[in-house]
């Protein structure tokens, strides 16, 4: 039995992932951003290697763009050696943790997702006729390897919207099974950069969105000169706070404390972190971790010690369960970055509307991580409706190569899969009483953008061990 | 100033929770001898029970406590009692060790099936008078704090009363220091016994009700676990005193925050950060070095249920041969994923095969077992990895090894050294506070460490990006980097290691360890240097622990550092291990398979049944997956009072009467051949080859058994069940009888014993 602090981690991984996904600048700018915003429902436009986006799309739409599922012409080919393609059919594989009984479903909406997509694409007749099956594999968090292989052993065309905490420990078998991937999310370096995985919202280790600096730098120019980081007591999270501490002085921030770390597994009492924070100086704390129960905790205790400060964190403490907790209002100054469109406005952005009408009629469970995989499974979609009757995994590898403007239909702002690079833009939310308002950009259905928003990371432990080679190819387990 | 009476009134708070939780379990085990380590899990479930009625159902706050603290929690005290404790009697300490622990398992699982089985829920519970405060010497407190400190001198008073000057409390105190007196008196020790769990497992509730709100939204492990913390405090209790126990609680609460005050919450010293998540178990290891301990119950010779028999060496070699031939055809026929299960099963019984020397030879406990392997993977990491502390080297070396299996011997020694004294549950305790303090101080550290010895600079690398690959062996031109080859060389390492434990055994110095475990004090009165004995059986197991755990490492590749070191899975394993039975080496290979397999092939399997027969999917996952997958291993550990020799045991068991039927065995074995033939060649499914084998496991020699019944009527009596103490009491002694009792006490054939005719 393996528990305690892995659920933690875990629920924090998995989560923390959506942090990176931003929206795609498209129109007119906001106070804040150099580039441009847009209201998500407008057409998509220019530079954009996906099909569907420079035409008004005919037919039924996901988002922005028609769904890239039809019956074809009726040409298909079957070489025979395409593993998981025949001339009717293909095969994906997929999973989650939800089966780890320290947190039982754990990114379960991952798959839910994936099979809501999987079935309304059948729905409309497949990819060019070919009806998918999706295979599902649990990894229970711990059992990566076991999945990984089952998942080769079937032969399987590609892994699909996949989403296993510890994927590091799946690269070796996969690279040896040739197995490609289009992930729902990454964790390890390995992973995130191998030769043969593309995102829909990539999440490289040597670069970091870096636009909620900025924008909470332009709300608190002062709180931000003196910052405490409160951090989880675990690789992931240290490296986030890393990251932070590396980038965000070059968007005027200062650090009282960099180096204050809670126990993953809990605390008994926050009040020596409150009062650490305190005897610091610190006007504002950036925090990493989970909604609940650590950060609710440290608020009220923050609270009921005197210490009232901007508290900044990641898109993982978006969730329904967090803003339902703060009924006491120890959380109103949580300030949350975002890289979705959130579900509130889901009545100005079809492409969300379209993803919760999916979940609604296939059934499962909503999430951020669940748009996350819905645009993988886009991505790869259109990459091997693009390939037509003869199907190949190096013809779906090559088309999301050359894919370097990505929203997933609008889900998202735009990333470059191709090019293995994170969104430019970001929306800052805050948590007031038990509902979340939208901060930076002030305009519904919009995100801020910058250029400089993508920002280099110094290359860090994992990165280094990941071996990434001049094109930022991990050569870890490839034996070169 | 102010700030050290602000400490010490969090401090103050923090150890009233931690004082009602020791008590309780103090209360337990000073009235029935057991050391309840569920006593956590009993916490846990109560404060859900809590959540559920006072939030979930909204009943008033008083009404929800009573009927938690009051009704559910001592029903469910009541029910462990009657249920799975009152079983132990005549078992050894470490039966009695190893329930608890199966029954913390049994109740986390079921809290997680009930309350989280299908998503990621939010049980967050509030505080009593939420979040209103009061200063308290400058210190902002909550009203709920004030409470828990008003409970914990309350409750130390009344339970100091009850045990000490009532005549129930005379009672409980006497049930333990002697049944039978006890009973001779006209007392009734069930219903002391079952009185005090009563009450232990209420005060386990109110601690859960009192802790829950403190950690937020309810977390099944991470409440279990802080009622963990609250050990030493018992332990400074000496497990049987209230008051002591009462003051070590404040020392433990007051120590943590005093800590957390003079550290700046953890960051004045960078590489000691995690010492304040330690301290718990620095306490705990301190106590139990320090403190002068109770003469502890099973320390000294006591009549036993479990036997173990020892096998031949001839039968050892053969059993490694065919161990190494039926893994090596097996997996011919397996998926590439069902060789990797197996392959974590095989990893796993070799890291319990550690323990079969130490426990099941020696008598002594490791709950630490994975910090070993997470020692050995440190050391051997320091031969593979450069400058950067990245690896640098795509082999396992021999030096790697060697070294490791070094260090891991030193580090045994190292503890074995000051815990030389203890015994039994306060060894296990010790070792698992140790692997605590190794976890927090070392595995979890991701800095590399700087040393300058006499000038001598050297760095030693930790797990320094928060996870190591851990490279597979290439020896004599053989790459063992393939699953199937690894699965078969760790299968032939334990084979070998096997062998050589059969070997000690046998030898001479296998029966001083023996001994040692039988009775100290009689060895100690031959002439033998106890000590010496114990810390070398300590570091030799600690070696093969280390070796082991390299090769567990390896099987994973990728072992991230928070994964398996915190205590939970060593537990884990020991539970296993003394399940598949301590004293065998099969019963290691049992242990490790059963824990791959039950865990997570089983709930495939029956997923896969679900998917395939969809109208049955309600029994096949709803009720037999999700079983197997939550209490299945807990319901194992459970049922191990009843067998406290082990699986192993049984299984062989059943395989006696094939020894005597040597031509239907001959059958047998060849159709499975050649079953196997058909299977390779394509013309069997692996389904059904699976499902032949297993039925014939279990049918074929029942079959044998009732051809040959008659000629294995006595035997048969005497190994499934029949006491041996009573042979000759109950009934007459027969012929048939000595070779049941040689093969029991494991000694050879001898020549055929002519009754005397009597005068």
């Amino acid at each position: 039995m393996r528990h305690s602090s892995v659920r933690w981690v875990a629920a924090f991984l998995s989560l923390a992932l959506v942090a990176t996904a931003c929206g795609k600048d498209r129109t007119s700018s906001t106070s804040s951003s150099a580039a441009s915003t847009t209201v998500a429902s407008t057409p998509v436009s220019g530079g954009d290697t996906t099909p569907a986006t420079d035409v008004v799309p005919a037919g039924p739409t996901f988002g922005d763009a028609a769904w890239p599922c039809g019956k074809g012409d009726g040409a298909n080919t079957d070489t025979g050696t395409e593993p998981g393609v025949t001339k009717d059919a293909i095969s994906i594989a997929g999973g989650d943790d939800a089966g780890y009984v320290g947190s039982p479903g754990l990114s379960h909406e991952v798959t839910d997702a994936i099979k809501a997509m999987v079935s309304k694409c059948n729905d409309l007749g497949g990819i060019n006729g070919r009806t998918i099956t999706f295979n599902y594999f649990d990894a229970k968090i711990f059992e990566v390897t076991t999945a990984i292989q089952a998942a080769c052993d079937q032969k399987n065309f590609f892994l699909v919207g996949e989403g296993w905490a510890f994927d590091g420990n799946q690269e070796e078998i996969r690279l040896k099974c040739g197995l490609p991937a289009v992930p729902a999310y990454t964790v390890s370096a390995a992973f995130a950069h191998a030769a043969d995985v593309f995102q829909g919202v990539p999440n490289p280790s040597d670069e970091t969105p870096a636009g909620v600096f900025e924008q909470v730098a332009t709300l608190f120019p002062d709180a931000v000169k003196k910052v405490a980081t409160l951090t989880g007591a675990f690789s992931a999270t240290q490296e986030t706070r890393d990251k932070l501490v590396a980038v965000a002085p070059q968007f005027g921030w200062g650090f009282a404390e960099t180096t204050l770390e809670s126990n993953p597994v809990g605390e008994a009492d926050w009040t020596p972190f409150v009062k650490q924070i305190q005897a610091a100086g610190a006007t504002m704390v950036a925090w990493q971790g989970t909604c609940l129960p650590g950060l609710q905790l440290f608020a009220q205790a923050a609270k009921a010690n005197g210490l009232d400060v901007p508290i900044v964190t990641d898109a993982n403490h978006y969730t329904a369960q967090c803003a339902a907790a703060n009924t006491d209002g120890a959380l109103d100054k949580l300030y949350i970055r975002m890289g979705y469109i959130p579900f509130e406005e889901a009545s100005l952005n079809k492409a969300t509307q379209d993803y919760l009408d999916v979940i609604k009629e296939k059934g499962g469970d909503t999430a951020l991580l669940g748009m996350q995989a819905t645009s993988s499974f886009l991505l790869w979609a259109t990459a091997s409706q693009k390939c037509g009757a003869s199907l190949t995994r190096a013809c779906v590898l090559a088309n999301m190569k050359a894919t370097h403007a990505w929203t997933g239909h609008g889900l998202h702002a735009e990333t470059d899969p191709g090019g293995n690079h994170p969104p430019k833009c970001s929306i800052l939310l805050q948590l007031v009483g038990t509902k979340y308002k939208r901060i930076a950009p002030t305009k519904p259905g919009t995100f801020d953008c910058k250029d400089t928003w993508i920002a280099k990371v110094p290359a860090t432990a994992a990165v280094l061990a990941a071996k990434l080679d001049a094109n930022r190819i991990s050569q870890q387990f490839t034996g070169k | 100033m102010q700030d050290f009476l602000a400490y010490t009134v969090l401090g103050i708070c923090l150890g009233s929770v931690y004082a009602i939780a020791a008590t309780g379990l103090v209360v337990t085990y000073s009235t029935s001898g057991v050391f309840n380590v569920a006593h956590g899990a009993v916490a846990t479930m109560s404060a859900l029970v809590y959540w559920q009625l006072r939030f979930g159902w909204d009943l008033p706050t008083p009404l929800a406590v009573f009927l938690t603290v009051c009704v559910f929690a001592p029903m469910l005290g009541l029910l462990l009692e009657v249920g799975v404790m009152r079983g132990l009697r005549g078992t050894s300490e470490v039966t009695r060790l190893v329930i608890p622990v199966a029954v913390l398992l049994g109740i986390n699982g079921a809290a997680t099936w009930i309350w989280f089985r299908n998503s990621n829920r939010a049980l967050v519970p509030k505080k009593f008078f939420g979040e209103r405060n009061i200063k308290v010497l400058g210190q902002a407190v909550y009203f709920h704090q004030l409470i828990g400190v008003a409970l914990a001198i309350v409750i130390a008073g009344a339970l100091y009363v009850l045990l000490y000057r009532t005549r129930l409390g005379v009672t409980m105190r006497a049930t333990v220091d002697d049944r039978s007196l006890l009973m001779l008196n006209g007392g009734r020790p069930d219903r002391v016994s079952m009185a005090s769990w009563a009450i232990g497992a209420s005060l386990a509730g109110l601690a859960g009700v009192l802790l829950s709100p403190q950690l937020g939204a309810l977390q099944v492990f991470a409440l279990t676990l802080l009622v963990f913390d609250a050990y030493p405090a018992a332990v400074v209790g000496r497990l049987r005193s209230v008051p002591l126990t009462y003051v070590g609680a404040m020392v433990l609460g007051l120590s943590k925050l005093y800590f957390d005050w003079i550290s700046d919450a953890g960051q004045r010293w960078l590489v000691l950060r995690n010492l304040r998540n330690a301290i718990p178990a620095l306490l705990l290891f301190g106590a139990l070095l320090i403190l002068p301990q109770d003469r502890l119950r099973g320390a000294i010779v006591t009549r036993t249920r479990e036997r173990f028999r020892v096998p031949t060496m001839r039968e050892a070699v053969l059993w490694g041969g065919i161990l190494i031939a039926a893994i090596a055809m097996l997996q011919s026929l397996m998926s590439g994923s069902a060789v990797i299960s197996l392959g974590n099963g095989i990893a796993l019984s070799l890291m319990a095969l550690s323990l079969v020397l130490l426990t099941g030879y020696a008598g002594e406990i490791n709950l630490a077992v994975f910090t070993f392997a997470g020692v050995a993977v440190i050391a051997a990491w320091q031969f593979d990895v450069g400058p950067t502390g990245l690896a640098t080297k795509e082999s396992m070396s021999v030096m790697a090894i060697l070294m490791a299996m070094l260090v891991c011997a030193l580090v045994g020694g190292v503890i074995a050294l000051p815990a030389l004294r203890l015994r039994g549950l306060y060894l296990g305790l010790a070792t698992f506070a140790f692997g605590i303090i190794v976890y927090q101080l070392v595995i979890l550290q991701i800095q590399p460490l700087h040393f300058n010895l006499f000038g001598w600079h050297f760095t030693v690398h930790l797990f320094s990006t928060g996870s190591l690959t851990v490279p597979r062996p290439h020896w004599f031109g053989i790459d063992f980097g393939g699953q199937r080859a690894f699965l078969m060389l760790m299968t032939v390492m334990f084979a070998i290691i096997g062998v050589f434990l059969i070997a000690l055994r046998r030898s001479a110095y296998g029966r001083m360890v023996v001994a040692m475990k039988d009775s100290p004090a009689a060895c100690a009165t031959l002439g033998l240097n106890i000590k010496q004995l114990k810390l070398a059986v300590f570091m030799l197991s600690s070696a093969l622990a280390g070796l082991a755990g390299l090769m567990w490492a390896a099987q994973r590749r990728t072992l991230p550092n928070n994964a398996d070191f915190d205590g939970f899975a060593s537990l884990t394993l020991f539970m296993i291990a003394v399940v598949g039975g301590i004293g065998y080496v099969s019963g290691a290979l049992v242990a490790g398979i059963f824990l791959s397999v039950l865990s997570v092939v089983m709930p495939n399997i029956f997923d896969k049944l679900g998917r395939d027969y969809a109208s049955l999917h309600w029994l096949f996952v709803t009720v037999l997956g999700n079983f197997s997958h939550y209490v299945g291993p807990a319901l194992i550990g459970i049922g191990l009072g009843k067998n406290p020799s082990g699986i192993a045991q049984q299984i062989m068991d059943g395989f006696r009467p094939l020894r005597k039927t040597p031509a239907a065995t001959s059958a047998w074995v060849m159709s499975i051949l050649g079953l196997w033939v058909l299977t390779w060649r394509g013309m069997l499914s692996n389904w059904h080859f699976a499902l032949i084998l297993f039925a014939s496991v279990f049918v074929v020699p029942r079959i044998i058994m009732s051809v040959f019944e008659s000629r294995f009527a006595d035997e048969e009596r005497a190994v499934t069940g029949e006491d041996l103490d009573l042979i000759g009491l109950e009934r007459p002694f027969r012929l048939s009888d000595r070779q049941v009792l040689d093969d029991a006490v494991g000694l050879q054939p001898g020549p055929t014993m002519v009754p005397r005719a009597t005068t």
